[in-house]
């Protein structure tokens, strides 16, 4: 069966750099990660995922409180691209807090 | 339905006696006019004809003099500058929270963002702002929608700040249109907001109104809705700029009629007005008709109903005509509007099933009867064209009958009094003129011709304006009678989103939805001509507007007469010649860069490639929640799909599954992001893979 994934170690590397580039990490940071998230992983999806946790990892040394999960590294790619203070990130996708009321049909007599 | 309070504090502001007033004001006249056609009529052989003639004649007569009255109190009030019954605040309290909700369905998300920015902008200018929350409620139903509003709404957020208390919703179901999402917003988060203002895409409101309205609510505890009357603005097409001239021109004198006679029970359309949620929650939760068809199922024309159930339940639901400061944008092209009008037409028939629902007030079951008199006259004129045309055919084909009773001595004979018929027909015309001449009359004393551009603008204006809407009223009322017959034998209109900006009429668009009506038209003016010459004149109005009407439908249609017109000076509005803050706001706002994205992507797309984008999506949705196994592996099976064959081979449904669920998009994203080059390609751009491109060195050499 043929790997969907990228497999050959020059393009996992190539290609989380251009990712990381076009999120807008810094190119210092970028080539840093980029290498750590490659050592050893034998596929683009492993090195993905190293990613993902690296970026998570990062956003947590920067702002403690701000949790992300890390199967999506949502908030963590968002206060790169963004650039937001992590503490208006972490209220960004809110919305107030529900105060649930019913507000039910009711029957028309025609 | 339940009665709730009835006959509250708002009983003082009743409109019983002055709707009976306006009742015999219509109902005389009406009966006079078709007493009086019958007597105009030649024949007097055919009586059945005859009467449904006069019959006819007489409800379209009292349709039309129903505006008259309206214009009528409206000019008296406006000239004696006594605008309104509500009590004005001394003191204002800004204590009071208020929602903003903008509930949008498929709309182009930056202008409707460039607005929310603008009103928030116009608030903070007004000191109000503390007081309001904003709510981009959105509907869409449709993946690349969906995306953009969630970016657009971000850099939005961008550019207010991270305080700005602006919010996104979007529902995963549709259910009961726009009335379901404002319903939605009040059952999760109404309780916490005194009043909400709910404002449509295409709205803008002042930070002073806004302030105003909520002092108005405060002040007046009785009252449950304030309606503003909404200027039309930002027009460009040549069919836009007349509507916009027109509205500017006579809306104020019909709005303060209307605030006459309905006084607290008056209207509500939908937007553009503010709302005291707890009775709105409390007693405005739209039911669902009973039976099936196009009378059946959810109220579409929901605001008119909130309206009288509010009343219903002792609130007072005002129009207040005097709050300058409240815009909206009105159809570019006859098209447009028609296919707007074909969803109104449905929905205020759909109203005969409340007309004699209980606990409704007298006034609010006029303005059922009103909103579907808007459709069913269409219906009636077609109606009395065609029996006039029988009576003509008849006239020519039948020999008289000269002794048409028995047992009487002389014969009757068929006398036709053409100056009787001039009489008639002069009288019709000037019931409806009078409320335009009346506009203008009130401009001119009230030192608004400025606003039109000075004196000879206004005047020319406005008989160019009346000289179109003369052309257009026929094909309005041939597209409304279509609109009246498919609602009656039962067939439903689709929920689009409403065309805005600039749009234009092809010739192919215009010859689909005229040249039935010009067909028609050359057919019944033609066996018209070859029986009765005479009457074909009377005829050529209406049956010339139709055979023009591809023409004049295209033409109107276009941004480059409508600019002309404006460059000479023609309907030109207030808003134009002294443009408010808040427009100049808008077009700033429009103009501000967007926010800088990851990649070129966009909608779907985007938010499955663009890093940022994706990450945004993802942030917004909800975890997801554990889900039966066969929707998880359904949802595996579209990401393997989607992998293998790319984007192209995903349904616009597979789209939105996809987008609903976290964590398949936050998968399919790092999926694509990892993929082999040629599965990549499918998803990804070249300059997002530069090393898949020749002779990319090994890791290792670059570890070295």
């Amino acid at each position: 069966m043929i790997p969907l994934d990228v497999a050959e170690p020059a393009e996992i590397r190539g290609r989380l750099c251009a990712y990381l580039a076009i999120l807008g990490v810094e190119r210092v940071h970028a080539e840093a990660w980029a290498q750590k998230a490659c050592e050893g992983a034998v596929s683009g999806g492993e090195a993905f995922a190293r990613l993902r946790e690296i970026l998570v990892a990062d956003l947590a040394a920067r702002a403690p409180n701000v949790a992300d999960d890390p199967e999506c590294a949502a908030l963590a790619r968002l206060s790169i691209w963004l650039r937001v203070k992590p503490a208006t990130l972490a209220t960004l996708p809110l919305t107030p807090s529900l105060t649930r009321q019913p507000m039910a049909s009711e029957r028309v007599r025609s | 339905m339940s009665r709730g309070a009835r006959r509250g504090p708002a009983s003082r502001y009743g409109g019983v006696g002055r709707g009976l007033l306006l009742a015999l004001l219509v109902l005389i006249p009406s009966l006079v006019a078709g007493e009086f056609l019958l007597e105009v009529l030649p024949h007097p052989g055919y009586t059945i004809l005859n009467d449904a003639l006069a019959v006819v004649f007489g409800v379209l007569f009292g349709w039309i003099s129903v505006g008259l009255w309206v214009s009528l109190a409206g000019a008296v009030l406006l000239l004696l500058r006594t605008r309104s019954r509500l009590k004005v605040p001394a003191v204002t309290t800004r204590d009071a929270r208020v929602a903003l909700v903008v509930p949008v369905f498929r709309e182009d998300p930056r202008p409707v963002c460039a607005r929310i920015e603008s009103v928030y902008r116009s608030l903070e200018a007004a000191g109000r702002l503390a007081q309001y929350d904003f709510f981009l409620l959105s509907d869409s139903n449709d993946a690349d929608a969906w995306v953009e509003e969630e970016v657009a709404w971000a850099g939005l957020r961008a550019r207010l700040g991270g305080d700005a208390r602006l919010y996104y919703r979007r529902r995963r179901l549709n259910i009961k249109r726009k009335s379901g999402n404002i319903a939605d917003f009040c059952r999760r988060w109404g309780s916490q907001y005194r009043y909400m203002v709910v404002l449509d895409a295409d709205s803008l409101m002042t930070g002073e109104v806004l302030g105003r309205l909520v002092d108005l609510m405060e002040y007046n505890p009785s009252v449950g809705l304030i309606q503003t009357l909404p200027a039309a603005i930002h027009q460009n097409t040549l069919f836009g700029r007349v509507q916009q001239f027109a509205s500017r021109l006579y809306g104020p004198v019909f709005a303060a009629g209307l605030h006459f006679w309905h006084m607290g029970e008056g209207h509500y359309w939908g937007h553009n007005a503010i709302i005291r949620v707890a009775p709105f929650v409390r007693h405005c939760a739209l039911p669902r008709l009973p039976g099936s068809g196009a009378f059946g199922g959810e109220i579409i024309s929901h605001d008119f109903v909130e309206a009288a159930l509010l009343r219903r339940a002792g609130w007072e639901v005002w129009l207040e005509p005097g709050l300058e400061g409240s815009y909206e944008e009105t159809p570019p092209t006859l098209l447009d509007e028609l296919k707007r009008d074909r969803r109104w037409a449905q929905g205020n028939i759909q109203h005969t099933r409340l007309i004699f629902a209980r606990g409704f007030v007298p006034l609010h079951r006029v303005v059922f009867v009103n909103g579907i008199m808007s459709y069913g006259s269409s219906l009636l004129w077609l109606a009395f064209l065609l029996l006039s045309t029988a009576e003509v055919v008849m006239h020519v084909l039948i020999p008289p009958s000269y002794f048409p009773r028995t047992h009487v001595l002389f014969p009757v004979w068929p006398v036709w009094h053409p100056q009787w018929a001039a009489v008639l027909f002069w009288f019709t015309l000037a019931i409806l003129f009078i409320p335009k001449l009346l506009s203008i009359a009130l401009a001119v004393v009230n030192r608004r011709t400025r606003g039109f551009g000075g004196l000879h603008r206004l005047l020319a204006g406005a008989f160019a304006e009346s000289l179109v809407s003369s052309l257009l009223a026929p094909v309005r009322m041939l597209f409304h009678t279509v609109f009246v017959i498919s609602v009656l034998i039962g067939r439903k209109t689709a929920w689009g989103p409403q065309a805005r900006g600039d749009a234009s009429t092809g010739w192919a668009e215009a010859a689909r939805y005229h040249g039935p009506g010009t067909a028609l038209a050359i057919a019944w003016g033609g066996l018209v001509y070859t029986l009765s010459p005479t009457y074909f004149w009377w005829l050529l109005p209406v049956m010339g507007a139709w055979v023009a009407a591809i023409p004049i439908s295209v033409w109107l249609s276009r941004v480059g007469p409508g600019r002309k017109a404006r460059d000479l000076g023609l309907f030109v509005t207030p808003e134009e010649i002294d443009p408010p803050p808040l427009l100049r706001l808008y077009q700033e706002a429009l103009a501000a860069p967007e926010l800088a994205r990851c990649t070129a992507a966009r909608g779907f797309l985007a938010a499955i490639v663009d890093p940022g984008v994706n990450a945004l999506h993802c942030a917004l949705l909800r975890p997801s929640e554990r889900h039966h196994e066969g929707m998880m592996l359904s949802r595996q099976q579209l990401i393997l799909t989607a992998i293998k064959d790319g984007p192209a081979a995903l349904s616009a449904s597979d789209r939105l599954r996809l987008l609903n669920d976290r964590d398949s998009v936050a998968a399919l994203h790092w999926r694509v992001w990892a993929l082999r080059a040629p599965r990549a390609r499918y998803w990804l751009t070249e300059d997002m893979m530069p090393v898949d491109r020749p002779t990319p060195p090994p890791c290792a050499q670059i570890q070295q």
